[in-house]
């Protein structure tokens, strides 16, 4: 018997299985499939920290034989703990009945039972005689009903019978499981058996605790992309002869490239911190966050209202404002702040889409130079970061057993579908100043907006894996 | 001490006295901006393996938790070659000694060329103090009134970095992958672009501290090895009583120390070096004209080289409270994840999937004798699912059985799909007189259950027909929707079904779903 907790996943064939344990391990390399009978041998898939396994979930294929097998068991004249030994013993050279002698033998080696079945379609007498096989084990187990229509017609009926045979009943949908949901589980596991609760706890602790820290991971660099790409432009020297335009429209393909590629890395970083296979997610079809970065529909989806946009960066601008004001120990009577917070806001709301390409002239030392960029419209920051945010919300969504797209979540449709906007004014205003900090230079006030910055985003983050 | 004992690795210990007695210095922080820059392109999961594993060894040597990030540094560049810091150390002490020797060199020769005294002229006071002295002096003054006015302003002091670099390396393709590092890390104007203005402040200060230490020592080997004679002159009706002021003011600093040491001349001796050009130097006293030198070394001291050596430390200190006040934002998140518990789950491939084999019935399980001797006149069986009798009209039976089978069922019955309750169902039907003497079975099947190999069996214990006189029909239907039970199956589960299905060949089966 294994020293640490190890449950099978049995089932029905094709009734989540694979998809239960590939979300629970967060492994994108378990094969599911929408045709059953994929898994023909029992596989463990042990969670491990720091490299040591501490709990392990065994996948294995689905009854092929219930009504026989159930029959065979109950005519069993011996003992209750010789029955499934006698089984293997009776069948192990059966290749009709491999797939019971694999999933029984986890079984037998003393692991606890995971009952999955597809609680959107009735009930039947193979799923009767299932549950009785696994009453006979004997074994602490708890059956998981996992909706995969999210037809909940025959919910209550399951219910009902699966407590006759149940230490204990969840609900939890493999394909749409949040963090939340994933660890509730985990938890209601440890009740499963009284031996089991402090590996689980360390495992439920462990996974909360990975969790924070892939959050932490994802805001700082979102922190760190919005601060290069707020700074990022491009220059080159202009000869006499040369079209400025031309030069210009050059330029600004650059910048936009190197931006979009800033962009791509974040997101592929999310990913990763999520281990997803980059290759396999996919965002759904209709997800505006298909539209390229520098599109109109873009800068229309994305970012602040006008109002809520000139409400920030008229309160960013007072803020420095008001640092400027305090500086001079308050003779200006707050004519920085006031000033500064108009200059901003007008900014704001008269350049505006102009602004996109965030085009700029200067001139280097001793020739002429033409330049692009930097971003120079406050909206950039909220465009940036509500793309961010909709990607980390697909990508915590892309369970690790959803390998159709069509089960990501999509925004409402109409207006602004960012999340910035539902964010509150002094969140807002932080981001416009961070803006304009990050533009003038790299202060300490900067420094500060940054990590300011960062905490807000862990704590959206945080939100957003708990709804 | 207790503490220091726990650690076994003399590393350990070199990270315990580095941090606890200086915390991380500009070298330190550039460093740690170049590894990330390095892990900012890296797969996550590798760095979190990386980070974690050394947040074990750090445990393992008992490093305390403020010394976790200077730990990862450590490893980090023990596994690297060149790192910025080391460029930019290597290029600072070229810069410190370039500025030394070239401030020992130009204060030397300064003085050497002041002190020049041929027996004619004794070396003229005013002029080395105006040449020597003050000029160190008032620059002295002016980097501390630009240190007080940053102190008490908003603004921060920085360096003309762009022109600096443009000046040092002209193109940026040619600068090493370090050098290129620091060059856009200081061109950003964030911390490093601060700490390096102090680091370049301090440089500057050395320079003009090693001008002042030249100057002095130029004096003083000038006094030791040659016979010099001192004096001063004026145009202007400057009585003694004037340059004794002057003297005055300018040994203020030491004149607490006693007189009788001669660091400044008395009256007698100011008047005595006077020197009128018409009158000529023979009629002046040695002693009066040698009695200068020790003044103009305590000027050198007091108002070049002290000041200097201030605002050095100054400046140094100043680095100093920066480096330790400055938190990268990072070392939070490495040191988290050095702590922090790796979850892990192995990627493995699975086994190919087959099909079950198909076991011949047992004898139990045995076709039923043909039914053509029976009574009964029977066009076709309808198998129906136990699950769904009385659920599904008659009606809506017959008119599939005659959609399928082009016949009308003479017997409905509820079996489900394994082997028994075939098995039962073929001896229910034993007696039963088959129109044209032909068994005809059709058997309803709700698609959306897999078929598992009980239901294969239990089709081909109801399809075997030795005589070959028997046709088996499967009636696919989906998922129950809506209070309707014959739905149609979806496209993936009549797939599925067919598949299965044929491999009972030679058993043929013909298939339709429940609504087409």
């Amino acid at each position: 018997m294994s020293d640490i907790p190890v449950f099978a996943v049995i089932g029905h064939p094709n009734e989540g299985k694979s998809s239960v344990v590939a979300t629970l391990v967060e492994n994108d390399a378990i094969r599911i499939s929408a045709r059953p009978g994929e898994t023909v041998a029992a596989k463990a898939y042990p969670v491990s920290i720091d490299g040591r396994e501490v709990i392990a979930f065994v996948d294995t294929p689905g009854f092929q034989n219930p009504v026989q097998t159930l029959g065979w068991l109950r005519k069993f004249p011996g003992p209750e703990s010789e029955l499934l030994p006698a089984f293997l013993a009776e069948f192990a050279d059966d290749p009709g009945m491999a797939h019971e002698c694999e999933l029984l033998t986890p079984v037998i080696a003393g692991a606890g039972i995971i009952y999955v079945l597809d609680a959107s379609r009735p009930m039947r007498q193979v799923d009767k005689a299932e549950m009785e096989i696994l009453r006979l084990t004997g074994r602490p187990r708890m059956a998981i009903l996992n909706c995969k229509t999210g037809e909940e017609e025959f919910l209550e009926e399951w219910k009902a019978e699966l407590r006759r045979h149940f230490n204990m009943v969840r609900v939890f949908n493999a394909l749409r499981a949040t963090f939340a949901e994933r660890l509730r589980l985990l938890e209601s596991l440890r009740a499963l058996e009284q031996d089991w609760e402090g590996a689980l706890g360390r495992v439920v602790d462990a996974f909360a605790r990975d969790w924070k820290r892939r959050n932490a991971e994802c805001a700082a660099l979102t922190v760190d992309f919005l601060r290069r790409v707020l700074t990022m432009s491009e220059s080159a020297p202009l000869a006499e002869d040369e079209d400025r335009a031309a030069k210009e429209a050059v330029l600004a393909r650059r910048l936009e490239e190197r931006i979009r590629a800033e962009e791509g890395r974040l997101h592929d970083q999310v990913c990763l911190q999520f281990r997803h296979d980059r290759r396999s997610f996919a965002l759904p079809e209709q997800s505006v966050l298909r539209e390229d970065l520098f599109s109109t529909t873009t800068w229309t989806v994305f970012g602040l209202g006008r109002t809520r946009l000139v409400a920030a960066a008229v309160a960013a601008g007072g803020a420095a404002g008001a640092a400027l004001d305090l500086a001079t120990l308050g003779h200006s009577l707050g004519l920085f702040a006031g000033v500064g917070g108009a200059a901003a806001g007008l900014a704001a709301l008269f350049k505006g889409e102009g602004l996109v390409k965030g085009r700029l002239m200067g001139m280097g030392i001793g020739r002429r130079r033409v330049q692009v960029g930097p971003l120079g419209a406050v909206q950039w920051v909220y465009i940036l970061l509500d793309r961010f945010l909709m990607h980390y919300w697909y990508v915590i969504h892309w369970s690790h057993a959803v390998r159709d797209k069509d089960f990501l979540p999509v925004p409402a449709d109409g207006g602004k579908q960012g999340l910035t906007g539902t964010w509150d004014r002094e969140a807002r205003a932080l981001c416009a100043e961070f803006f304009k900090a990050v533009r003038d230079g790299g202060t300490d006030r900067a420094m500060d907006l940054e990590e300011d910055l960062r905490r807000l985003l862990e704590g959206e983050l945080d939100r957003m894996s708990r709804l | 001490m207790a503490r220091l004992r726990l650690f076994c690795h003399p590393a350990s210990v070199l990270v315990w006295l580095t941090v606890m007695k200086h915390g991380m210095r500009l070298g330190d922080f550039l460093d740690l901006e170049w590894f990330l820059e390095q892990d900012r392109l890296a797969d996550p999961a590798t760095t979190l393996q990386r980070d974690r594993r050394l947040g074990l060894e750090a445990q393992a040597d008992s490093v305390p938790a403020e010394g976790f990030g200077m730990f990862w540094l450590l490893r980090r560049r023990a596994d690297a070659g060149t790192t910025p810091a080391s460029a930019l150390a290597s290029g600072l002490n070229v810069l410190r000694i370039v500025l030394a020797v070239a401030g020992l060199a130009a204060g030397a020769s300064l003085v050497r060329g002041l002190l020049a005294y041929s027996g004619a002229e004794p070396v003229n006071v005013s002029v080395f103090l105006l040449l020597a002295v003050f000029p160190q002096a008032a620059l002295c003054l002016l980097a501390a009134l630009l240190l007080a006015a940053r102190a008490m302003g908003p603004g921060q002091f920085r360096i003309p970095a762009r022109p600096l670099f443009s000046l040092l390396w002209r193109r940026q393709g040619r600068l090493g992958a370090q050098a290129g590092f620091l060059r856009s890390l200081f061109l950003a104007q964030g911390w490093p672009a601060r700490m390096l203005a102090w680091e370049c402040l301090g440089l500057l200060h050395l320079g003009g501290l090693c001008l002042a230490v030249g100057s002095l020592a130029g004096l003083l080997v000038g006094v030791t090895v040659t016979d010099l004679a001192f004096g001063w002159q004026s145009t202007l009706q400057v009585g003694t009583q004037g340059m004794h002021a002057l003297v005055s003011l300018l040994a203020l600093p030491w004149s607490w120390l006693p007189a009788q040491w001669g660091l400044a001349p008395t009256p007698g001796q100011i008047e005595g070096s006077r020197i009128v050009l018409k009158e000529g130097i023979s009629t002046l006293a040695s002693a009066d004209l040698v009695a200068w030198w020790p003044f103009l070394a305590m000027c050198l001291l007091t108002l070049a080289l002290l000041p200097r050596l201030v605002l050095l430390a100054l400046a140094r200190h100043v680095l100093r409270r920066l480096e330790r006040g400055f938190a990268h934002p990072a070392l939070g998140r490495i040191a988290d994840r050095m702590r922090s518990p790796l979850v892990g789950t192995p990627d493995s491939a699975e086994p190919v999937s087959r099909p079950l084999p198909l076991r011949a019935a047992t004898a139990g399980e045995a076709a039923a004798p043909s039914g053509r001797v029976g009574t009964d006149e029977a066009g076709c069986v309808f198998l129906l699912p136990p699950e769904l009798e009385g659920r599904v009209a008659g009606e809506d039976l017959a008119a599939t059985a005659l959609r399928v089978g082009g016949e009308r069922p003479v017997r409905v019955v509820a079996a489900a799909l394994e082997s028994g309750d075939v098995g039962r169902v073929l001896g229910e039907c034993a007696g039963l007189e088959w129109t044209g003497g032909r068994e005809r079975y059709i058997v309803l099947v709700e698609a959306w259950q897999p078929p598992i190999r009980e239901n294969l069996q239990a089709l081909e214990t109801l399809g075997r027909d030795e005589a070959g006189g028997r046709s088996l029909t499967l009636v696919l239907c989906g998922r129950p929707s809506h209070g309707r039970w014959l739905t149609a199956p979806s496209a993936v589960d009549r797939e599925v079904w067919s598949a299965a299905v044929e491999r009972l060949a030679p058993l043929r089966v013909d298939i339709f779903g429940a609504a087409e």
